[in-house]
């Protein structure tokens, strides 16, 4: 069985590379789909915009959403994942360098899976996505596709 | 006509064309000819295409072509004839003008033609050449004479044998229209004309013919004596003998016998060269017949215009003198027809002046009178009184007025008598009230006088039968009436006599009226009429029932009432008297009054009162008597004399009122009143007091007050108010002078409306008001108390009030300053909002580049570690502890931003717990090595937002740790404690401590007061700190010495005063 992909909602290319980095370096196999802004993402799930024609219920396992973001905000885009029953169950993963209260509360509110905070540190960082690497695609039970 | 003359037309159109023709020959071979002249070409050609459009013109019918033909050909020879005919010769073609002028025109063309050519000669030729020369001109005048003479003779010729020719013509036709129309007469006439020779018909026409009924063969040639009758033969004869040459008139027969009778008019003419007479015959039968019948009618008229009984006379219009009269007129006038013709009625005197212009007015008005009454004087003076009438006829072409007069003297007089009487006995109705009637039982019709109609209310309109009658009566009396009429008056043959009521019909009026009436009886016993009077009683019948009212009204009275004769001897005494005096009438009647009333009067003041009687006619008086059983009685006497006709007093009257109650009233009262009026004085003492308390209080308060009078206009607006009354503090509080008197509008005339409505309602309602009000024109606000005072109908308002300017301008000032606050507290918002903007980009943005910092130099060592030498390993940490500790300072700044404006959610703390938990963290992680003593007091609690409170106590101990790292035995502390009297909490340390010099740097953020290699931070702790305690109202201070530590004391409340 071919292993789904993650999607990353990041605009900054240089945290996109080091995602990519410290996915490899966790080793962690998934193919990872990019997108660079809010409205790409809801293309990308949706089968919208330049991603027409692509199969809806191929979801992603995770998506690793950045709350900063041109055109449609993070925010925005998870309550749109949660309002459509099509993707209502994936998990989304909150990768941001907010430390916001508000920004926290707000993601939990939308039923957000997690919400991680980038450290600068890249030790950390990589830590940190060993970390969720390892449990939402290793030890975590996937949604049951509808 | 005679062929042989040529007429004008003909010879112009002769010499036209033949000239036409000659010129266009000329033209023709000029043009043609070998050597031709082009002046003389030209000329031939213009004149030839003159000529030719002359004639054309004068073929049509204009005459003038003539004229225009002469002038032109003129022209052309003077101005074409070329030289040198001109100033050498005079050739003969200079007379084309003239002869053609003598063909067609007359002599004055002649002349003009050949003067016109001979001065454009000259002209052409300077006045100079053959024309100037006088034998050319004499010859040539001589030549022109000539043609002119010759003109003239052959025009006047030609005139003398057209008129000679014309005369001719007419007398023939004369002749022949003349022969014409005497045929046509002689044909046509219905006059028989015959012409005869000594009676022998030579012809007759059809006329005659016709008008004998002979045909002319039968008559002509034979003697006309055979025809006419012997009658006629003899007149006739005589006539002819005589010669008469006159009308006249003749009778005799037609051929059937029928007479005839015709007029003759016989003339003598020649005839057929033999003097005949011709003789004009008209039927004049029925004209004759007409005119004796006119003359029998005239007779007619005549007999009668003379023998009527009326007098008629006819009189000239132009001056009223009279023409005719009959002999009726003669009667009524007394003069005869003789003596009036003539004569004008203003002569005789049978007019005044003023009738007759009265009549001539009417006449010039109408054209005529009739019927009018009018008095005639006789010859014997007396008057006639006749009905005349008058009218304009036209008598013999003249106008004359035809008059007519009925003696009516006779009718008149008694007709006067009749309407004397009837108008007698309607004043005597009239004056009674009284209409009288008259009733046919058999056919059930009525009538009645004019009075009767008055009193009835009814006029001619009103239908008079059997059934209307009951419907003038009163419905309540109508059946009563009706059923008296029946059953009394008719059933029983007696008189009606009976008063009723009646509704009259043309004012509904209700009356009374009193009904007579007799019955008339026929032969046979029955019924047949009644005849009656009415009379309105309405009147009497209410006097009456007045009169019985008062009577009874008068025994019912309580009021003595009794009447006395002259000689005082009772005469009346009502139920009233026998109650107040105890006599019964029958006791009293005819009694002194003196014996049956006593008093105690002298006989000196029944004199006096006698005597006021007398002069006054009456007498009041209030007096003692005494009652039949010896009981005084105070008695109201009220007495008026009676006199009789004649001045004198026949008696009195009294009326007499026991008042011994009201006597006693009165005296109850009087003293009633007394005490009263010494009550009231003691009230009033009291009231005195109050007002002058009121009057202190009035004139002590410092509240203005007053009392005012609303006024109002007529649909109770109130306008304005006066001041009636002020106290002292009036002016202070309202800055008006001497109001006291003066209206509010007289110092402020734009006085706000609300003060006078406000005041009005409570003037109206007597409802008090409390309210504070502006009034502009004082400047002042004033708090006030109104309140009606007196009675409604005073219209007066107490007003108590205060000048509470001040308070109010505090208070709007007091609103302003509010309202700058809340301007100044909604920028510091949008500033905050700003900052929280500022602070969540920092978060984010400057973040993102550090990590990739980290990231990429950590990479850098991982991926090409074995091409670094140590050195540059070395570099790249130094790169990546920089950029973690600029994290950290990121991370430190936002909490201090965060925590500025994060919310404050105060409760009850537990801030020793919360320092446990902060040094079991700090144990766990940091203190492996180091010995450290931390001691906590417990049980403090305060009012605090525990999240912020743990990061107070976090960066608190923090630093102590941090600060005693280089003592060998630290001491950390938290605790409770007193200073100057307030109690603060604290956190001591033995730490490192700092010089207090620089203790004003202490809480600033990024203010350190060690160096980094000493002990590491941002220097954002303290500002964090004293953030959160100032949040909570507190303060935070600390105290220090270098190298023996450092205790920071802080409140968590502000402090109360």
């Amino acid at each position: 069985m071919k292993q789904k992909a993650i999607l990353l909602v990041e605009d900054n290319p240089s945290d996109v590379a080091l995602t990519q980095r410290a996915l490899v370096k966790s080793r962690i196999a998934n193919e990872m789909i990019v997108v660079e802004d809010g409205q790409e993402a809801l293309d990308y799930l949706f089968a919208g915009g330049q991603y027409a024609g692509r199969d809806v219920s191929d979801l992603p396992s995770v998506v690793l959403l950045d709350l900063k973001l041109p055109r449609v905000s993070g925010l925005d885009v998870l309550r749109q994942i949660r309002a459509d029953e099509r993707t209502s169950r994936i998990p989304v993963v909150i990768l941001t360098t907010s430390q916001e209260e508000h920004d926290i509360a707000q993601s939990y509110e939308l039923h957000a899976n997690s919400y991680i905070r980038k450290p600068v540190d890249f030790t950390k960082f990589v830590e940190a996505i060993q970390h969720m690497g390892m449990y939402w695609l290793v030890l975590n039970e996937p949604p049951p596709p509808k | 006509m005679n062929n042989k003359n040529i007429s004008q037309r003909q010879a112009t159109i002769a010499v036209l064309g033949f000239q036409w023709a000659a010129l266009m020959i000329l033209w023709v071979s000029q043009i043609f000819a070998q050597q031709s002249d082009a002046t003389l070409t030209l000329g031939a050609g213009i004149a030839a295409l003159i000529y030719g459009a002359m004639l054309f013109a004068y073929l049509r019918g204009w005459e003038y072509a003539r004229h225009v033909s002469v002038i032109l050909i003129t022209l052309i020879v003077a101005v074409f004839l070329p030289e040198p005919f001109v100033t050498t010769y005079a050739p003969f073609l200079i007379l084309l003008g003239p002869v053609l002028a003598l063909v067609l025109l007359n002599p004055f063309w002649v002349i003009g033609s050949a003067v016109g050519t001979i001065g454009i000669m000259l002209f052409r030729a300077g006045g100079a050449g053959v024309y100037a020369n006088p034998m050319t001109l004499i010859n040539f005048a001589m030549l022109i004479v000539g043609l002119v003479v010759s003109r003239i003779i052959a025009e006047s010729a030609r005139t003398q044998a057209d008129q000679a020719r014309a005369t001719q013509a007419e007398l023939a036709g004369i002749v022949a229209a003349s022969e014409e129309r005497f045929r046509q007469l002689w044909e046509a006439t219905v006059e028989g004309i015959a012409i005869h020779d000594q009676g022998i018909f030579l012809e007759i026409n059809p006329a005659l013919s016709l008008m004998f009924g002979y045909l002319p063969h039968e008559v002509i040639g034979k003697s006309m004596f055979e025809f006419i009758g012997s009658e006629a033969s003899e007149i006739v004869r005589q006539k002819m003998k005589d010669g008469v040459t006159e009308p006249y008139e003749v009778p005799t027969y037609k051929a059937d016998g029928t007479k005839l009778i015709v007029e003759l008019i016989a003339k003598t003419i020649v005839y057929q060269g033999k003097t005949v007479r011709m003789v004009a015959i008209r039927d004049v039968t029925d004209r004759k017949q007409a005119e004796q019948a006119l003359g029998e009618s005239e007779e007619r008229f005549r007999k009668t215009f003379r023998s009527v009984p009326v007098g008629l006379s006819i009189t000239r219009a132009s001056d009223g003198a009279y023409i005719d009269a009959n002999d009726a007129f003669s009667e009524i006038t007394g003069y005869s027809l003789a003596e009036l013709t003539g004569q004008t009625s203003l002569q005789l005197n049978i007019t005044t002046p003023q009738q007759r212009q009265e009549y001539t007015h009417q006449i010039s008005q109408k054209g005529f009178i009739r019927n009018q009454e009018m008095s005639l004087r006789n010859k014997a003076g007396a008057y006639t009184i006749v009905l005349g009438s008058m009218e304009v006829i036209e008598l013999n072409h003249e106008t004359c007025v035809l008059s007519t007069a009925i003696d009516i003297t006779q009718r008149k007089r008694t007709e006067d008598a009749l309407r004397e009487n009837e108008k007698q006995l309607k004043q005597t109705q009239a004056i009674a009230g009284l209409g009288n009637y008259f009733l046919d039982l058999t056919t059930g019709s009525w009538m009645g006088s004019e009075i009767f109609d008055h009193l009835l209310g009814i006029d001619e309109t009103f239908a008079r039968t059997m059934e209307t009658w009951p419907t003038l009566i009163h419905p309540n009396d109508r059946q009563a009436t009706a059923d008296y009429f029946a059953n009394e008056v008719v059933g029983k043959g007696a008189r009606f006599d009976r008063e009723y009521r009646i509704i009259r019909p043309n004012d509904q009026a209700e009356r009374w009226v009193h009904t007579l009436g007799e019955l008339e009886f026929n032969s046979a016993n029955q019924p047949v009429k009644m005849v009656g009077t009415v009379q309105d009683i309405t009147e009497s019948k209410l006097v009456k029932t007045q009169l019985e009212y008062q009577a009874r009204l008068l025994s019912k009275i309580n009021d003595a009432v009794l009447a006395a004769d002259d000689q005082y001897n009772i005469t009346v005494w009502n139920q009233g008297a026998e109650l107040l005096y105890g006599w019964s009438a029958a006791e009293a009647l005819g009694h002194k009054t003196t014996e049956i009333i006593r008093s105690e009067l002298t006989s000196a003041e029944r004199e006096e009162i006698l005597r006021q009687l007398h002069e006054n006619g009456e007498y009041h008086i209030q007096l003692t008597q005494y009652h039949k059983n010896g009981r005084p009685v105070y008695v109201e006497a009220s007495t008026v004399s009676i006199k009789n006709d004649s001045g004198r007093i026949s008696g009195i009257l009294s009326v007499n009122r026991d008042i011994s109650e009201r006597k006693r009233a009165e005296e109850e009262i009087r003293n009633l009143n007394a005490s009263l009026e010494q009550r009231v004085q003691e009230r009033t003492l009291a009231l005195l007091k109050s007002e002058e308390q009121y009057r202190t209080l009035f004139d002590s308060i410092d509240e203005g007050f007053c009392i005012i009078e609303l006024i109002f206009d007529e649909f109770e607006k109130s306008l304005d108010y006066r001041f009636l009354k002020i106290n002292p503090a009036f002016e202070k509080q309202t800055g008006l002078a001497n109001a006291e008197g003066r209206t509010m509008r007289s110092f402020a005339p734009n006085h706000e409306e609300y003060w006078f409505e406000i005041y009005g309602r409570i003037a109206l309602t007597g409802e008090p008001a409390r309210f504070e009000n502006r009034a502009e024109q004082l400047h002042r606000w004033f708090d006030v108390y109104a309140f009606r005072s007196g009675e409604p109908e005073q219209r007066q308002v107490a007003i108590l009030f205060n000048d509470i300017t001040a308070r109010r301008e505090a208070e709007t000032e007091v609103q302003r300053l509010n309202k700058d606050l809340q301007h100044h507290a909604s920028q510091l918002e949008s500033a905050n909002k700003e900052l929280e903007a500022f602070s969540y980009s920092v978060s984010h943005d400057l973040r993102a580049p550090l990590r990739g910092i980290d990231g990429w130099s950590q990479a850098l060592v991982e991926d090409y570690g074995n091409v670094l030498d140590e050195q540059a390993q070395t570099y790249i940490k130094r790169v990546r502890s920089e950029t973690q500790r600029m994290g950290t300072l990121i991370d430190d700044l936002l909490q201090l931003s965060r925590i500025a404006r994060s919310d404050l959610y105060k409760k009850k703390v537990d801030l020793s717990a919360i320092v446990e938990v902060v040094v079991n963290r700090l144990k766990e992680t940091k203190s492996a090595e180091r010995q450290v003593e931390f001691v906590v007091q417990k049980g403090l609690s305060a009012m605090g937002d525990p999240k912020l409170l743990e990061v107070v106590f976090t960066n608190l101990l923090d630093n102590a740790f941090k600060f005693t790292g280089k003592k060998p035995k630290a001491h950390i502390e938290f605790g409770q404690t007193v200073v100057e009297g307030s109690p603060a909490y604290f956190v001591r340390d033995n730490g490192a401590g700092f010089d207090m010099n620089y203790a004003n740097k202490l809480f600033g953020a990024f203010q350190r007061m060690h160096k980094v290699s000493e002990f590491p931070g941002s220097g954002v702790g303290l500002a964090t700190v004293q953030r959160v305690i100032h949040r909570h109202g507190g303060e935070i201070w600390a105290a220090s010495e270098v190298s023996q530590g450092t205790t920071f004391y802080f409140t968590l409340e502000e402090k109360s005063q």
